[in-house]
């Protein structure tokens, strides 16, 4: 390996003399090799750079130190690094190290990488407590090591060590040098609802997780444009005050200033580093402004990345490019563009200047069109797009003292045109504000034509910046015109928005007194009215109009009692246009007599089809409405005459509403009702304002009916059995008998223990039904019947047998039928049949006769029949034929055995 | 046996005979001063005999045998004097009214006819209706134990709403039977008599091989045989429309000539001769065939409520349920009753009234309504003469 001088200088030496903290490592390691603490003194530099020797290929050394050694000589002392490299060559011989052995350099090198490692460690522990932010920009990183005498590590490795250490590695980054304008400077100083412009962006909400170094950005989410419209709209429907108001024009001049997300995030980026500087200047330790910064919503390593930007900056050791931008950022661009020119230019800033400088041209030509675009709208009075111009000139060279005066000179824009609204004998107004800083408003009223200026007219007051004004001394009956202007100094002002109005009050203090035929309104209105207009509106939609002139009451007559009527009362007033009416006050009344309790008052559910209605029925009271309230059986005692609807409710109570129909017939009310389902007790209530007088209250409803009830025939009783509801109740079973209707109550244990219920005599009993009874303290209600479906009895004719068998002739049969109480015409067949088992059934046996025979009540009837020679035992039994209208009684079966 | 002598009682609760004045006694714990007192222990007998393992007072004895009295002795253990009887095979405490000719019932029946829940409805039949009807006093002596308390606790439920029909009684478990009490004026004089209940499982009386091991029909005074109309051949398909289990085995025929040979065996009845002991024959589950049925059929006819037993009444009831019986293909039946019985009565009966679920054994929500569930019972009383009797 032949040595290089040429490279060997350029390579190392000179960059040895250039880096004072590796001179001093060198200084240090040879201080080592005398103090006899051998190879360990030269393991934190790198030697074999230093001697130029490569470890891996070391070649002849013998040779290569000596090629060294007259190079360093005839360098002598300049660079001052040289002779320092060969006093370390001459202490290592010294110290006994023999660098021409080629295992000396292998040695040599894995004691530097241990001693590295050891080196880097403790660099990195050094540079956390350096850095307590644990955020460090690659300069600072790179910077520290060169000191730390680790300036040979690349910055990867030294980012991946300090990585480790969970410290944060940075690109620096430029100061933002947009300008800000002050409404959005001021929502932030002066509203502490809103932190940094970011919290604008989340309105009403607060921005969490702010970034802007790098991107624009909250919780992770690019702004845009969108952002700012949304958040302007959510301004505009939030609760009206001070600060949404300038909310509303901070996110307006966003919209009107920024027509791209680049230049959205330009503003915003500007504005949040101006008011985080502002923090940081507060002072404290930098973990505290961090903090700080933190609690403004901003994430918490651009926090880190702003407070060590803004605490290890400094003008002191500026270059010159650093003072023209920040001159520039800080919006002079007179300033800027002075120091370009009188500032010295260096070598190592001359890319930097020669950018700032374009920058500063840049900005001069983008200023000069907007100047330029400001003065064209100024002429043509669009005085809006000037200001935008303006205020653009003004972002690029927010120093111009003559475009601030200019801003300040020139008119705001128009407002836009005014709401009229009639308030008594008052007008309102109201306008959108205008999305300007310091801007006032001023309303001039003036009849005939709108005020074309502000001096056209009665001044409502002094300009103020509320969008709203209340003119209390507007002329009654006279056709007003209003007109908005907007200014800054209260001198110029903008073209006006107008809006006109005829002040027509309506009347006031509409009362109406009702008797049982009429009614008497009364009322106030101004004096300029000449005249009411009464509108009297019949139950039957017929309109009636009274003018009463110059009076303030009115009396309708003739009217029917308890039917409602509407009157509406307008003001009459004599205008420039004629003559024309206020807005109409609408009251209604009801002619009635004095109030009474609903008597005799009555309730019951009736079915219809398959629902249950609820019928009630009282006595009217006339000119009175009657509610019918239902109560839970149990509930508290009720006030005993009067009662608020509060105190109805309290107790349980719910209005019914009534059904379609119903009506009064002799006196009497009947309203049907939705029968819910249960017992309640129902209320008559006549009503009176919020409540009313209290009737007798009745209980009725639905109670849970008896199911599958059955009657079933046995004999001359009859057995009812059901399914019994459930609940705590008594069951009614009632039957008409005779033509009158009785009835028995049964208890569930009484039901079980007899089985049933009985009734007898079968023959006399129809129409049975099974009601539930409801009990409660000391009333009792039978719900509607389940009627049961039995068929009456047939009427029962017993009749008697008797066999004869003569010794001789043949074998005959007499029957006797009892008809008791039964008449009419009967066919009747005698069946026989041999065997021990009688014929259940007439086909079991042979018909050995068949008559007709009419029944008289009262009378037996007789019949014979000649029987046939039969073997015994043998049956002989009657049966009816089909149709008839008996049923045949068996007689004892003794009788009928032969 | 004794030829000349007493032929002694049958105990109503294990059916064995005993003389009535060679009891045994149980101690009353009422010791003597100075004595250790006797204490409740398990009682083998009524183990072996009730199936009751519950503790009770030690029956007195004396060298490990039980000491037999007539009236009442002392414990040589604790010096208490008792005059506790009890059945000297089952130590069952012996009614004061139990005399020779205290008469024991049978009922029987095939497996899933309805036994237990005739036995429940008349149960309830006789502590109310029976008792209102005879103005008699009917009761439980020494308290609703074994069958008896059971069927309070199946009536119980049976009456709830939802009620369900007990289980199926299992083959061969033991329980002490029913016993009554029935005391009631007769012209100014009192009246008594005890009687005896027991259940069995159906399965018992499929087979005349099982039918055989039935101890206790050898000592019965009437037996009540219980027949499932659904069985007979012309109802089988209406029992199949309504879910009701039937088996071959439980043809009514089979059922009678089981009971028939046990009876023939216990009672050593010659072949020649027929049967002496009454039988009253049950047609149960009547109710499912009223819709079948005339209004005026004497069958439809409600329980009378006369303090007598209707003779003439019973009489035509027999004749109709025949007649009813024979059309439904039960012809064979009648005339095995008329070739084997004596004395024999059919009736119609219903402990429910109403149809229950047959497939899920609950009661119908309508409730019971029980019909002519005593009618049976009240005959075989009348039968003894114990009732008065009129027709």
């Amino acid at each position: 390996m032949a040595l290089d001088p040429k490279a060997y200088k350029s390579g190392v030496v000179v960059p040895l003399a250039k880096d004072p903290a590796q001179m001093d490592a060198v200084g240090a390691a040879i201080r080592g090799l005398k103090s006899s603490a051998g190879m360990a003194s030269i393991a934190q530099i790198d030697v074999a750079r230093l001697l130029a020797v490569d470890p891996q290929n070391p070649g002849d050394l013998v040779a290569h130190f000596k090629s060294l050694e007259i190079t360093l000589n005839k360098w002598g002392g300049n660079p001052p690094s040289a002779a320092l490299i060969r006093q370390l060559t001459a202490a290592m011989r010294d110290a006994g190290l023999d660098i021409t052995a080629t295992s000396f350099w292998g040695a040599q090198a894995q004691a530097q990488a241990q001693a590295q490692a050891s080196l880097i460690g403790d660099f990195i522990r050094g540079l956390a407590a350096d850095f307590p932010l644990g955020v460090l920009t690659q300069e600072q990183l790179e910077s520290a090591a060169k000191g730390a005498g680790l300036g040979s590590l690349s910055l990867a490795d030294l980012t991946m060590a300090a990585r480790n250490e969970s410290l944060t590695v940075s690109l620096d980054f430029e100061v933002p040098t947009t300008v800000v304008p002050p409404v959005l400077s001021n929502v932030v100083t002066q509203h502490p609802d809103f932190r940094t412009v970011a919290d604008l962006l989340t309105f009403p909400h607060q921005a969490t997780a702010v970034t802007f170094i790098d991107a624009v950005a909250l919780d992770g989410k690019l702004v845009t444009l969108t952002d700012v419209l949304e958040a302007h709209k959510r301004s505009e429907t939030a609760k009206d005050s001070n600060a949404v108001q300038d909310a509303q024009k901070a996110l307006g001049l966003l919209k009107s200033q920024c027509s791209t997300d680049a230049q959205l995030h330009e503003l915003i980026r500007g504005a949040l580093f101006k008011q985080l500087t502002a923090a940081v200047s507060r002072g404290g330790t930098r973990v505290q402004q961090r903090d700080a910064l933190v609690g403004f919503g901003l994430d918490r390593i651009e926090a880190a990345r702003v407070v060590t930007k803004l605490t290890t900056g400094g003008t002191a050791s500026k270059l010159p490019s650093e003072l023209i931008l920040g001159a520039l950022g800080a919006g002079n661009l007179a300033e800027a563009r002075r120091l370009a020119t009188a500032l010295p230019e260096l070598d190592e800033d001359q890319a930097e200047r020669a950018s700032a400088v374009a920058k500063i041209s840049a900005a001069e030509k983008a200023k000069a069109a907007h100047v330029e675009a400001f003065e064209r709208a100024k002429a043509n009075r669009d005085f809006r797009t000037a200001a935008t111009e303006l205020a653009a000139a003004l972002l690029i060279d927010a120093a111009d003292a003559v475009l601030a005066s200019q801003m300040t000179a020139l008119p705001p824009p128009r407002p836009e045109a005014p709401s009229l609204r009639i308030d008594g004998r008052a007008v309102a107004l109201s306008w959108p504000p205008l999305a300007e800083a310091d801007v006032t408003y001023l309303v001039v009223r003036a009849e005939g034509a709108a005020p074309t200026d502000p001096g056209a007219g009665h001044r409502l007051g002094e300009p103020s910046s509320t969008p709203s004004a209340r003119d209390t001394q507007a002329p009654v009956g006279r056709h007003l015109f209003y007109s908005v202007f907007a200014t800054r100094d209260g001198r110029q002002f903008s073209d006006p928005a107008s809006a006109s109005v005829t002040v027509l009050p309506a009347p006031t203090e509409v009362v109406a007194a009702a008797d049982a035929t009429q009614v008497t309104l009364s009322w106030q209105v101004p004096s300029e009215a000449i005249a009411a207009l009464v509108t009297q509106h019949a139950p039957d939609g017929r309109d009636t109009e009274f003018e009463v002139a110059g009076g303030r009451s009115f009396t309708a007559t003739g009217l029917t009692l308890g039917n409602t009527y509407g009157f509406s009362v307008r003001g009459v007033y004599v205008t420039a246009q004629g003559r024309e009416t206020s807005a109409p006050v609408r009251i209604e009344a009801t002619p009635r007599g004095a109030i009474a309790a609903a008597g005799e008052f009555q309730a019951r559910v009736v079915n219809s089809g398959n629902t249950h209605i609820l019928e009630c029925s009282w006595r009217d009271v006339e000119g009175y409405v009657v509610d019918v309230w239902a109560f839970p059986i149990t509930h508290p005692p009720l006030p005993s005459r009067v009662a608020s609807d509060s105190e109805l409710m309290a107790a349980g109570g719910q209005r019914l509403t009534p059904m379609p129909g119903g009506g009064v017939t002799d006196g009497r009310v009947v309203r049907r009702f939705a029968a819910g389902e249960g017992m309640f007790a129902y209320l008559p209530v006549t009503v009176d304002g919020q409540g009313g007088l209290l009737g007798a209250s009745i209980i009725a409803g639905v109670a849970p009916p008896a199911t599958n009830v059955i009657a079933e025939r046995f004999g001359d009783a009859i057995k009812v059995s059901w399914v019994w509801p459930e609940g705590d109740y008594l069951m009614e079973v009632a039957w008409l008998e005779g033509g009158r209707t009785k009835s028995k109550r049964v208890t569930r244990a009484k039901y079980r223990l007899d089985g049933g219920v009985t009734l007898s005599p079968a023959t006399a009993i129809a129409k049975i039904e099974v009601a539930t009874v409801v009990r409660a303290a000391d009333e009792e209600w039978v719900s509607v019947g389940v009627a049961v479906d039995y068929a009456a009895a047939k009427p029962p004719v017993p009749y008697t047998l008797t066999l004869r068998k003569p010794l001789l002739g043949s074998p005959s049969a007499r029957v006797a039928l009892d008809p008791g109480g039964f008449s009419g015409e009967i066919e009747v067949e005698l069946v026989c049949a041999t065997g021990p088992f009688m014929p259940p059934r007439p086909s079991d046996g042979s018909t050995v006769g068949r008559e007709r025979v009419t029944l008289v009540a009262g009378k037996t009837s007789t019949l014979d029949f000649s029987l046939p020679k039969l073997p015994s035992p043998f049956w002989a039994r009657l049966f009816a034929a089909d149709g008839s209208g008996i049923v045949l009684l068996d007689p004892p079966t003794s009788q009928m055995k032969g | 046996m004794a030829l000349f002598g007493s032929p002694g009682a049958p105990c109503p609760y294990c059916y064995n005979r005993i003389e009535l004045n060679k009891v045994v006694f149980r101690c009353t714990g009422q010791t003597q001063a100075g004595r250790t007192a006797c204490t409740p222990r398990p009682d083998a007998q009524r183990q072996q005999f009730l199936g009751d393992g519950a503790p009770a007072m030690p029956i007195i004895s004396a060298n490990g045998t039980a000491v037999v009295a007539k009236d009442a002795v002392t414990c040589g253990d604790c010096g208490a004097r008792s005059a506790v009887r009890c059945c000297p095979h089952c130590h069952s405490l012996l009614p004061h009214s139990l005399e020779e000719d205290s008469p024991l019932f049978g009922l029987v029946g095939v497996r899933a006819s309805g036994k237990t829940v005739m036995l429940a409805a008349l149960h309830r039949e006789l502590l109310k209706t029976v008792a209102r009807r005879f103005n008699a006093a009917i009761d439980n002596p020494g308290g609703g134990t074994g069958l008896a308390k059971q069927l309070q606790d199946y009536d119980t439920e049976m009456s709830r709403d939802g009620g369900r029909l007990p289980q199926q009684t299992q083959v061969g478990q033991k329980s002490a039977p029913a016993v009554y009490e029935w005391r009631y004026d007769v012209r100014g004089k009192v009246r008594s008599t005890l009687f005896s209940f027991y259940d069995n499982a159906g399965e018992d009386f499929a087979s005349e091989d099982r039918a055989l091991s039935i101890h206790y029909l050898g000592q019965v005074s009437g037996v009540i045989l219980l027949l499932d109309p659904f069985s007979f051949p012309e109802n089988v398909q209406k029992a199949q429309d309504k879910g009701v289990v039937l088996s071959q085995s439980d043809a009514p025929e089979n059922v009678l000539a089981s009971l028939t040979a046990v009876l023939r065996m216990s009672h050593a009845v010659k072949t020649n001769r027929k049967i002496t002991v009454p039988v009253a024959v049950v047609v149960s589950k009547i109710d499912a065939f009223f819709d079948d049925l005339p209004e005026n059929h004497p069958l439809r006819q409600p329980s009378s409520t006369l303090g007598v037993f209707d003779e003439a009444e019973a009489a035509s009831l027999h004749d109709h349920m025949s007649a009813l019986v024979a059309s439904w293909g039960g012809d064979g039946l009648l005339r095995s009753l008329q070739q084997n019985y004596e004395t024999y009565r059919v009736f119609g009966a219903s402990a429910l009234g109403a149809e229950p679920d047959y497939r899920t054994g609950e009661v119908n929500a309508r409730g019971r309504l029980p019909h002519r569930v005593a009618e049976p019972f009240l005959w075989l009383l009348a039968e003894r003469k114990f009732l008065p009797r009129k027709g």
